[in-house]
């Protein structure tokens, strides 16, 4: 007996200890200087993608070639892990000295309100051309207080992209690039996702797969106090406050429950669990990030992209990221050198955009990437370029790099809204019940 | 065994009290020193990864800390606000709600599936390698599996009692009323590691018991409940305990199929606990939440062991 409980007692302890720490189970990297000869090492933490790969080994190989007292560590993680992996680095104080804090679930906010990003102000004063060439919109996003945190490298914007085999078959006009052209409003593109929706094919007109906040933009709405951007604290939600945010998500839940142009949530899912939805060729037109440019070119069907819909006050999502200087940093002038090389629209950057299909924030790398991109839709450049500074005029950098711990927020949202999705809620009690979760959630 | 293993336990402590009390022999010294460093890297592993961050989440439970700057102590703050957080009690009570479901499920099901494996029957073995599979295949894979099984749209589940039986679906992940007994049913291939530890008890049972009740004419149920259960009680009570621990511990399922929706039907206490570490960067929070759990875990452990006296025998336990 007493054997027993001693047995039971001892593996209840030993499992129990396991999960109770997670924590403090990360490499610890050697601190970054280098012994030999004056040498001076870095590290740069990027998330592993095989599509940048090349890029990083590249850069690194060159930067090193030109910089000979400089030394590169490239530090590459899956995406899944990096958020841990940053967590325990900078506990340990031993973060890497370049990185960009978007590529991560927590985002800009939450770092800069952790203060471990350094203010490039005094380098960018020192050397205005660094900037050279980017559009001032962009340079303002990552500005908290008239100081820089965060070099922009590239620029996401969103769009609405369609699959031109179905639009053709059903015999409707490609939507235009223009965003300041009333006709295509919300209404237009409800009737476009009926005519396209064919439910014994399980094609869906429109797939917008988008977070409650982002919808609300779109009519001009707010979850959040213009202060919750600037100060990355979410503050007093304004979900009730501001009447446009009912009339989004309404409008947004009778795509699924009044006109079926779209799927629900659990729908969506398990189509995006297959890989992008737009490429199996059932969805006639989705609303997604620019990275879909890329994305599509696999693609078996001839697509193009279009203007989202206009609505008076709408704020269009942008996706932009930075690379960022670790605030404690041994070496604040070579990391900025380093930084400085990856913003090179002559050297780096462009084999940035190149490598990658990304939007560049340089006009003169926009010109190239415009050609490439239009030819991958069989589009006019004019008419993507149109569209890419359409989406700059009226964009906003997206909620989740502004807002810190934003990743709770929207799971916090999401809760209520798949059930409004659903029609087992209605508008106005999830507003309600979001409202009253949000406040409850102690962010500090 | 037990009860021999204990009394020659007894007798060498006895030996070696006598002995230290004289001059310890010097093969006994050594054997000794040879246990010590054997015995070595487990020790250090415990103090070292298992043991240090325990006490240090115990200290950390105590205070307000976000990764980069020091710890800052806060008393009690931390376990005032936890007992103030609707969330908190949210996630308890989903909680609570799988273990009383899936406790008594997977040890039924597992007995039942180890008296299956345990006939003599053609092909044992093939049966015994398929049912035991699942175990060995990693809990992701196996959630995503289910997700797919149970899709309220496109899976497998619901497809047959559509075409086959003329039923409409079920929400099985997103109906806030079946997600936590949906998540009970995904214990089915969970159930091997149970189920292999039963088997090892029934294949250790004394044949004479079943041979007079034989002659005296029981029958299987009978055998079952009257033979087969008191002898495998304390092995039921291992289980159950293990049961419980684990099931309080969940968390792939939800991280992986619902993101503990719908509506928080699904945000188990551990997701709960991850979020607050990783997400909100609010280690002081998660290292209260972690010992609440601890201490829960612990006195319910205490109690089946209590309660266990009245029904657990141990006198055939390793009588071969």
């Amino acid at each position: 007996m007493t054997q027993l409980r001693k047995m039971l007692l001892l593996t209840v302890t030993l499992i129990l200890a396991c999960s109770v720490i997670l924590a403090g189970c990360g490499s610890s990297s050697e601190t970054s200087t280098g012994k030999d000869s004056g040498k001076v090492e870095i590290s740069w933490l990027v998330t592993s993608n095989p599509a940048k790969q090349p890029w990083y080994e590249q850069t690194v190989k060159d930067f090193e070639a030109t910089h000979p007292n400089i030394k590169v560590k490239l530090m590459t993680f899956p995406y899944a892990q990096i958020d841990q992996k940053i967590q325990t680095m900078i506990s340990g104080k031993n973060m890497a000295d370049v990185w960009s804090a978007n590529w991560s679930e927590a985002g800009f906010a939450t770092f800069n309100q952790l203060g471990v990003l350094l203010d490039m102000t005094p380098y960018m004063e020192k050397e205005p051309d660094v900037v050279k060439g980017i559009n001032p919109r962009l340079l303002d996003i990552y500005k908290v207080d008239g100081k820089t945190y965060g070099m922009p490298m590239l620029n996401y914007g969103t769009f609405l992209f369609y699959n031109k085999d179905l639009l053709d078959q059903a015999g409707v006009a490609y939507p235009t690039t223009d965003w300041e052209d009333t006709s295509w409003n919300w209404d237009r593109m409800v009737e476009y996702g009926l005519k396209l929706t064919d439910k014994g094919k399980q094609q869906y007109g429109l797939l917008y797969d988008e977070t409650a906040n982002k919808r609300a933009w779109l009519f001009g709405g707010d979850f959040f106090s213009e202060d919750a951007y600037k100060t990355g604290k979410m503050g007093e939600p304004q979900l009730l406050n501001n009447p446009k945010n009912a009339e989004a998500i309404q409008k947004n839940a009778e795509l699924v429950l009044k006109h079926k142009i779209s799927p629900n949530p659990s729908q969506t899912e398990a189509m995006t669990q297959l890989g992008n939805p737009f490429m199996t060729g059932k969805v006639a037109m989705m609303i997604s990030g620019g990275w879909g440019f890329q994305n599509f070119k696999k693609a078996e069907f001839r697509w193009g992209a279009a203007a989202l819909p206009n609505i008076e006050g709408r704020q269009i999502p942008l996706y932009v990221d930075p690379w960022n200087i670790y605030k404690h940093t041994k070496h604040p002038e070579e990391a900025w050198t380093f930084v400085k090389y990856l913003m090179d629209p002559k050297g780096a950057a462009k084999a940035y955009a190149e490598n990658t299909g990304a939007t560049p924030v340089f006009d003169e790398l926009l010109t190239n990437w415009y050609a490439d991109t239009a030819k991958a839709m069989d589009m006019k450049p004019e008419q993507v370029k149109q569209l890419n500074e359409g989406v700059v005029k009226y964009g906003r950098e997206s909620d989740n790099h502004l807002i810190a711990k934003f990743d709770s927020i929207l799971k916090t949202t999401n809760q209520t809204m798949s059930a409004v999705y659903n029609g087992t809620k209605s508008v106005e009690d999830g507003l309600k019940d979001i409202d009253k979760n949000l406040r409850s959630l102690n962010l500090e | 065994m037990h009860t021999q293993q204990q009394a020659a336990s007894e007798n060498s402590s006895m030996m070696t009290g006598r002995k230290t009390k004289m001059k310890v022999h010097p093969e006994r010294k050594k054997e000794e020193r040879a246990f010590w460093i054997f015995a070595s890297p487990w020790i250090i592993g415990f103090i070292l990864f298992t043991g240090g961050p325990m006490v240090a989440s115990l200290w950390l439970s105590f205070t307000n800390y976000d990764v980069v700057s020091s710890p800052r102590f806060t008393g009690l703050d931390n376990f005032i606000s936890l007992f103030q957080d609707t969330l908190f009690f949210k996630s308890l009570s989903v909680t609570t709600y799988y273990v009383v479901l899936a406790v008594p499920f997977t040890i039924v099901l597992s007995l039942l599936l180890a008296v299956l494996l345990n006939q003599k029957i053609k092909g044992l073995f093939i049966f015994r390698t398929l049912f035991y599979a699942p175990s060995i295949v990693s809990g992701v894979s196996i959630a995503f599996l289910w997700s797919w099984l149970l899709n309220p749209d496109f899976g497998f589940v619901n497809n047959v009692l559509h075409e086959w039986f003329g039923l409409a679906g079920l929400g099985w992940f997103t109906d806030a009323k079946l997600v936590v007994p949906s998540m009970v049913l995904m214990q089915l291939t969970s159930l091997g590691g149970t189920m292999v530890i039963f088997l090892a008890s029934l294949q250790s049972l004394p044949k004479d018991l079943y041979e007079a009740a034989d002659i005296d004419g029981a029958g299987s149920f009978r055998k079952f409940f009257n033979i087969t259960m008191p002898l495998i009680s304390p092995v039921i009570l291992f289980n159950t305990i293990m049961a419980i621990i684990s099931s309080f511990q969940i968390f792939t399922q939800a991280y992986v199929i619902t993101k503990g929706g719908p509506e928080w039907n699904s945000y188990f206490y551990v997701y709960y606990l991850f979020d607050t570490a990783f997400s909100q960067f609010r280690m002081g929070y998660a290292s209260a939440q972690a010992w609440i759990l601890f201490l829960l875990i612990f006195a319910l452990t205490m109690l089946s062991l209590t309660l266990s006296k009245r029904y657990v025998h141990y006198e055939y336990t390793s009588r071969k």
